[in-house]
């Protein structure tokens, strides 16, 4: 059954009105990029657990349906499986101090091996949950007067960093338009008889083509539509061109408190990094 | 005022053959104030006529001039054109960009630069014009199509243009809705003496617009009063347009004797006040 | 009877934070060799209907029958309703993936494995049906095509499926006058010279007043009240309720009220209306000088 838009969530703002939701867009930015940094870093399973007691009051505090954050985790769980495997068979390690369970030719593994391919794989799903739950928590609005004002600094030696995050805002927003209109041809091709669950992956791979050509159309046509409409609302590069802003952002105690606490757990895990054994 | 001067454009590039022009050699001029419908078919040229004034395409020949200003000039000018110019266009998908209805109709005096106590001013005179203050913290995904097409104006609004384009914004909307946006757009011209172009194929709504163009094939083939322009059946129909049935309704019974009717009927309410004053 | 409904409910976005109800208990049947027109605002339905009714959905609860076979039956091959049912969308784009006019249309065919000579005929047919000339467009590339042009090629290539039944959803939106008259032409010329059942979904009851046998009327997945367009259109009141537009006759008519309270709004064309009109202002002279006399 065609349901595109149920399985797709990436980038889905959910506006509920939680604290999370209205926290001030810099500090949130902030606090996604330290503990992107934090997840990228960490080499302890314990380390983790504590990220994960973390990520729960984090989950808590948006009210955001678990089940439907975990689907999100849907697409491409089947290629971190297929990585998994591919870094347990390939893996080498610098000392030579390996325990072998089984090796064929140049396919071995190794407890190592597995833990370290195992870390690997629980690092990526750190990393893709903050930015999911980042971009479930955070309107666009908040996304573009964040990374504005925190990119600001670049934008004042001549880096044009409004634009860029224009072009970001505009295709997160595209996300949604387009997968309902990928469904809606899907629904028009299978009506006449594409059968897009049937065949291996090499003819269903095929069958994804004709899809991809209107969809390009489509995507170029609004693009343009789009451009004129906002160069027709005064946006647009002419020499001395600053926008301004009607929104004010506001950092108060919730922020204070989530900033403070993402520190607190920078500085936890690290120890613990260090001082743990596993 | 808006001037058009012999205005010929071609979509395609040059070399290529076989692709008759959009538009063929139109002159005309729009005053200040007036509320004018455009009408023909697809493919008349009536959408590119609509972008040639808003300074979107630029002709191939023949000038277009918005008080003055050439829409082929460049730098400061260019973009006092667009700021006087409005335009609505007929997906407002297309037109949106922000997340929630406020920041959206702010999108236009962000841009111009204005200060915090401006822009919130004008957003909310503009929400004001189009019934949209409660809708202000909510997100655009979750409007109707009519609601969004009411931001979508409202946003052109906030920048305080002089002139408002509307490219066939009720396509995609049907029925009351449809009417109750063209009577903001009436409310607008009369309270803000805002100049409004209709550009629409659905001859129904052309009736309270005091000049009716008529378009077909990249030439301006009426320009006049749609009273007069209804009269004028036969053409109408050469040109792949016909009037409402009311206005053929009114022939009939005219031609039956009913002789309270006025010649060229326009609405029903006319029709109903025909008929009551012959009873 | 091709499809039953009987109280079909169904969610869309089930399971996420933006589910809804999009059908309610809905019932409605589709009988052979007629015309059905399903008339609603949007978020009415529709589309999740037209879904079912071209095998891509199944609905969350209650029955569907096809030909009489329940569809959840494990038994039952979906496959049956797509190779029965032909859909003809609201952007005709969408439909046309082969390069030529020729190869889409025959698209159906060949997944058919209709021999090569049939297949041929069919395409022939198919595009002479829809007014398009068999040799001066088989080989014409699909992406030169025009709009309208698109739209009929769409229409051809669901006619070589030879479906039992055609649906077609919201055909005339965003067409001007002229192109949707060509459409209901096009339609009604098909109706008449090939006997097909078909399914007209759409937003306004000005296309289906007088393409239809039968009018179901949807409001937010339930199914407010159904029956010949004549019927439909004495629940004047109820369809403005619903933002549902009156063809122009009945509008009209509806507008005259004021002034002719006796006047029937179930006027399907200008002829009936003009009729119509002299009589209840014969009757309200007459009533009128009766009075003073």
């Amino acid at each position: 059954m065609i349901e595109l838009s149920r399985d797709i969530t990436f980038g889905q703002y959910i506006n509920n009105g939680s604290q999370v939701a209205r926290m001030d867009p810099r500090t949130k930015l902030l606090c996604a990029i330290l503990l992107i940094i934090l997840f990228s870093f960490l080499s302890s399973f314990l380390a983790f657990l504590v990220c994960l007691l973390f990520c729960a009051l984090l989950q808590w505090n948006s009210r955001i349906p678990t089940g439907y954050v975990l689907r999100s985790f849907k697409p491409f769980l089947g290629f971190l499986v297929f990585i998994f495997c591919i870094e347990v068979l390939f893996y080498t390690s610098a000392t030579q101090n390996k325990t072998l369970l089984w090796h064929w030719a140049f396919l071995n593994v190794s407890w190592e091996g597995i833990i370290r391919s195992a870390l690997t794989i629980v690092r990526v799903l750190f990393l893709y949950y903050i930015t999911s739950m980042l971009l479930f928590a955070t309107s666009l609005v908040d996304l573009t007067d964040g990374m504005e004002a925190l990119l600001s600094p670049l934008q004042k030696i001549g880096i044009p960093a409004n634009a860029f995050v224009m072009v970001l805002v505009i295709a997160f927003k595209f996300v949604p338009i387009f997968v309902t209109e990928v469904e809606r041809l899907m629904k028009a091709q299978a009506a006449r008889g594409v059968r897009f669950d049937q065949g291996n992956f090499i003819q269903r791979t095929r069958k994804i083509a004709p899809l991809l050509v209107p969809l390009f159309i489509s995507g170029f046509k609004r693009a343009e539509t789009l451009s004129v409409a906002m160069e027709a609302r005064c946006y647009g590069g002419r020499p001395g061109w600053r926008r301004s802003k009607r929104r004010k952002l506001s950092f108060d105690r919730y922020d204070a408190l989530a900033l403070g606490l993402t520190l607190a757990l920078c500085v936890v895990t690290v120890v613990i990094n260090f001082v743990s054994p596993v | 005022m808006l001037e058009v001067q012999n205005v010929t454009f071609n979509y395609s590039a040059e070399g290529e053959q076989d692709v008759p022009p959009a538009l063929r050699d139109i002159t005309l001029t729009i005053n200040e104030g007036e509320t004018i419908a455009i009408i023909g078919q697809n493919g008349s040229g009536k959408s590119t006529l609509a972008k040639m004034l808003a300074a979107i395409l630029k002709p191939n020949s023949g000038t277009v001039h918005v008080d003055g200003i050439p829409t082929t000039a460049r730098g400061e000018d260019i973009w006092t054109i667009r700021q006087r110019v409005g335009i609505v266009f007929q997906n407002p998908d297309d037109q949106l960009v922000a997340n929630t209805v406020i920041d959206d109709i702010a999108f236009g005096p962000e841009n111009l630069g204005l200060p915090r106590h401006e822009i919130e001013e004008r957003v909310q005179e503009a929400m004001a014009l189009l019934d949209l203050e409660a809708y202000a913290p909510i997100a655009i995904n979750e409007l109707s199509i009519g609601q969004k097409q009411r931001v979508a104006i409202a946003g052109v609004l906030a920048m305080r243009p002089r002139y408002l384009l509307l490219d066939e914004p009720t396509t995609m909307i049907s029925g009351q809705t449809a009417r109750n946006l063209l009577e903001t757009v009436f409310r607008l011209s009369r309270e803000r003496g805002i100049t409004v172009i209709h550009i629409t194929h659905f001859m129904h709504e052309v009736t309270d617009f005091q000049r009716l163009i008529v378009m077909d094939a990249g030439r301006v083939i009426m320009d006049d009063t749609p009273v007069n322009i209804f009269a004028r059946v036969s053409e109408l129909q050469a040109v792949g347009l016909d009037v409402p049935m009311v206005t053929h309704l009114g022939q009939r019974l005219r031609a039956r004797g009913c002789n309270s009717l006025p010649e060229v009927v326009l609405t029903a309410e006319q029709l109903k006040g025909g008929l009551a004053h012959a009873l | 009877m091709l499809f039953e409904l009987k109280n079909v409910s169904h969610i869309y976005m089930r399971g996420t934070p933006f589910a809804t109800e999009s059908l309610r208990g809905l019932s409605l049947s589709i009988p052979q060799g007629q015309t059905t027109a399903l008339v609603g605002p949007t978020k009415a339905g529709k589309s999740t209907v037209v879904d079912m009714l071209a095998g891509l959905i199944k609905p969350a609860s209650g029955t569907l029958l096809f030909e009489g076979d329940d569809v959840f039956a494990p038994s039952f091959d979906i496959e049956r309703i797509r190779s029965s049912v032909g859909v003809v969308f609201q952007s005709p784009e969408a439909q046309i993936f082969e390069e030529t006019v020729g190869k889409d249309v025959s698209f159906g065919p060949r997944r058919k494995k209709v021999p090569l000579a049939e297949s041929r005929r069919l395409v022939k047919e198919s595009l002479e049906a829809v007014g398009l000339d068999y040799e001066d467009f088989r080989s014409r590339y699909t992406y030169a095509l025009s709009g309208g042009q698109k739209r009929r090629v769409a229409i051809a290539g669901v006619l070589a499926l030879q479906p039992k039944v055609i649906v077609f959803d919201e055909p005339s939106a965003g067409l001007d006058p002229r192109g949707r008259r060509e459409l209901l032409e096009l339609i009604t010329r098909l109706k008449q010279q090939q006997n097909l059942s078909i399914v007209y979904v759409s937003s306004g009851l000005d296309d289906v007043i007088s393409l239809a046998d039968t009018i179901y009327v949807l409001d937010r997945g339930r199914l407010a009240f159904h029956g010949t367009p004549r019927e439909i259109l004495a629940h004047a009141d109820e369809l403005a309720a619903l933002d549902i537009a009156l063809p122009e006759a009945a509008q009209i008519a509806v507008t005259l009220r004021e002034t002719l309270p006796n006047i029937r709004t179930d006027v399907l064309n200008l002829d009936e209306l003009e009729t119509e009109i002299v009589r209840n202002v014969t009757i309200e002279a007459q009533s009128t000088i009766d009075k003073a006399g």
